[in-house]
């Protein structure tokens, strides 16, 4: 059993943990890609939320989990933790060596769409993880503390913004 | 009755069931709205490639790493795991599921343990239309139970159709006709025997409740005892266009896929299919269209629904050298498979063609 500030982790957190940790990876590997760098921004949403309530858990902390998760990945993108961004780039340089062709179709898929979301407001951004990580409706409007009748309005929105960000990108590049 | 605005327009495409039905009526009969929706839906599947689809993580493995974190202090430790490979799923999209599907289970019965009840022998398939949300909704059975055993279709190449017949051990099919003549000489793999078990976990699927905000009802005692096990045996995969085997590192789908494998059985050692069914359709989440179409399937030992997500892919029932199966297409004309049953084994043809050209190449295999 693990410890901090002196008090064990107790079997109702394990239990949160193990359910929650695949869908908060999700998310942060929509943002992030398929690198090492979702599952450390998951071990930091983790750590986030024991600091905060310890033992004593929210009663729905599927929300306060999937907000910290997208608001995570999306700091990690947008450079301000530069450091693991060079430790995923260096990863990706050792898969390169390894799967020459998977590396470059990987690579290049996953750069569009961090630049993409990089660009985009983070509304948008946040809204097209959520989704796409699989969340229903409901709770992404849980997550995003918005009405559940305003959710497939943005995110209509945000896939319109996503399809022009890759379509200023695929022009810039001709 | 009023056009439905975006929004509405858009869950309709992930949520049917909550729309009302006045307006998910006027969008099948108003064409102003079909051709509106068809637009949010080819943004929808655009974003859905490039976000792909769910990858592997090891949970037990992040909460021992998340111990080691908590002793530390502050900064998580860096995994040292290395980088994933895009996954097989992202790429391979519709076709593949369709392998999967051939994948659930082949036989060898004879290194089964005593005590073991067969309870899935499918002679047919049935077409059960799913909403991309029921995808979502559907629990993974890994987050229900305890998984043991190869969790992924491993392919080794065989330098040719007889090293493909002798290393699965039964007769394999060759294509004849209807094979573009562009894509060139075929390319065999052969997909080995291997055992998956599940065992349903009391533990498990409370947790999932948890996780998903559900109220489940827990899981009966005969089914937490039960362990379901599946064979898969010897399957070949013939590959046209590019090699299966390959998959992972050129990203590219084959052009052309045949599938041929022993039919799957699947056994348990206490609970019957219908029984874990019964307590699947039960987790609320999963939509009632979807649940009364799994119903309707009668004897669900016999028959093996085959997901067709709606707006995306149409399937209808054809006739194989006389053998009844399934014609799928994915509406694009960009992809359709033959799914077929005969004389015990399972034929799949999935590719890059016209649903007619792979009906045709379906009826060469000789």
């Amino acid at each position: 059993m693990s410890r901090i500030d002196g008090g064990p982790v107790g079997e109702g957190f394990d239990a949160l943990f193990l359910a929650e940790w695949p869908r908060v990876v999700g998310i942060a590997r929509r943002v992030l890609g398929s690198g090492v760098a979702a599952e450390d921004a998951a071990q930091e949403v983790f750590l986030a939320f024991y600091r905060r309530f310890g033992n004593a858990l929210p009663e729905r902390p599927g929300p306060w989990l999937y907000a910290a998760a997208t608001h995570t990945a999306l700091n990690v993108l947008r450079g301000e933790r530069r450091r693991e961004r060079r430790e995923q780039l260096e990863g990706q340089k050792a898969q390169a060596l390894l799967d020459p062709a998977g590396a470059v179709v990987a690579r290049e898929a996953e750069r569009e769409l961090q630049c993409a979301l990089r660009r985009m407001r983070p509304m948008n951004a946040a809204i097209l993880a959520l989704r796409y990580a699989g969340l229903r409706y409901q709770e992404i409007a849980q997550t995003l503390q918005i009405p559940v009748d305003q959710v497939g309005t943005r995110l209509r929105r945000a896939e319109i913004a996503l399809r022009k960000e890759i379509g200023n990108a695929s022009s810039e590049r001709r | 009755m009023r056009h439905p605005n975006d929004g509405e327009l858009r869950r309709l495409l992930d949520e049917a069931w909550v729309v009302p039905a006045p307006l998910r009526g006027h969008v099948q009969s108003c064409e102003r709205c079909r051709m509106h929706i068809a637009s949010l839906q080819a943004d929808a599947e655009a974003a859905q490639a490039l976000f792909g689809t769910e990858g592997t993580t090891d949970a037990a493995a992040a909460r021992e790493r998340f111990a080691l974190n908590l002793g530390k202090g502050l900064a998580p430790v860096r995994s040292a795991a290395p980088p994933r490979r895009l996954p097989y799923w992202r790429i391979a999209g519709g076709a593949a599921a369709a392998i999967a599907v051939l994948a659930i289970g082949f036989t060898p019965i004879g290194s089964y343990a005593k005590g073991l009840l067969l309870i899935f022998q499918p002679q047919s398939f049935k077409a059960v239309p799913i909403a991309p949300s029921d995808g979502a909704a559907l629990p993974n059975l890994r987050q229900l139970g305890n998984l043991q055993g190869v969790r992924n279709i491993r392919l080794s190449p065989a330098a040719s159709l007889a090293a493909a017949q002798a290393a699965a051990g039964f007769k394999v099919l060759a294509a004849g006709q209807g094979v573009p003549a562009n894509l060139g000489s075929p390319v065999y793999a052969v997909m080995p025997s291997q055992t998956e078990s599940l065992q349903l976990s009391a533990s498990k699927v409370a947790a999932y409740a948890v996780q998903h905000h559900l109220q489940i009802p827990p899981l009966p005692a005969d089914l937490a005892g039960s362990m379901l096990s599946v064979t898969t045996g010897p399957a070949v995969v013939t590959s046209y266009g590019g090699s299966l085997s390959t998959l992972g590192a050129s990203g590219r789908m084959p052009q052309l896929l045949i599938a041929q494998a022993p039919a799957p059985k699947v056994y348990s050692t206490g609970a019957t299919v219908q029984e874990i069914e019964q307590y699947l359709l039960s987790i609320p989440g999963i939509s009632p269209q979807l649940a009364a179409e799994i119903r309707s399937i009668g004897d669900p030992t016999r028959t093996l629904p085959i997901p067709i997500p709606i707006g995306r892919a149409l399937s209808k029932t054809v006739m194989v050298n006389g053998a009844q199966g399934l014609a799928i297409n994915d509406q694009t004309g960009i992809g359709s498979a033959v799914v077929w049953q005969k004389n015990g084994m399972v034929y799949t043809v999935v590719g890059s063609l016209p649903e007619s050209q792979a009906l045709t190449v379906a009826q060469g295999l000789h």
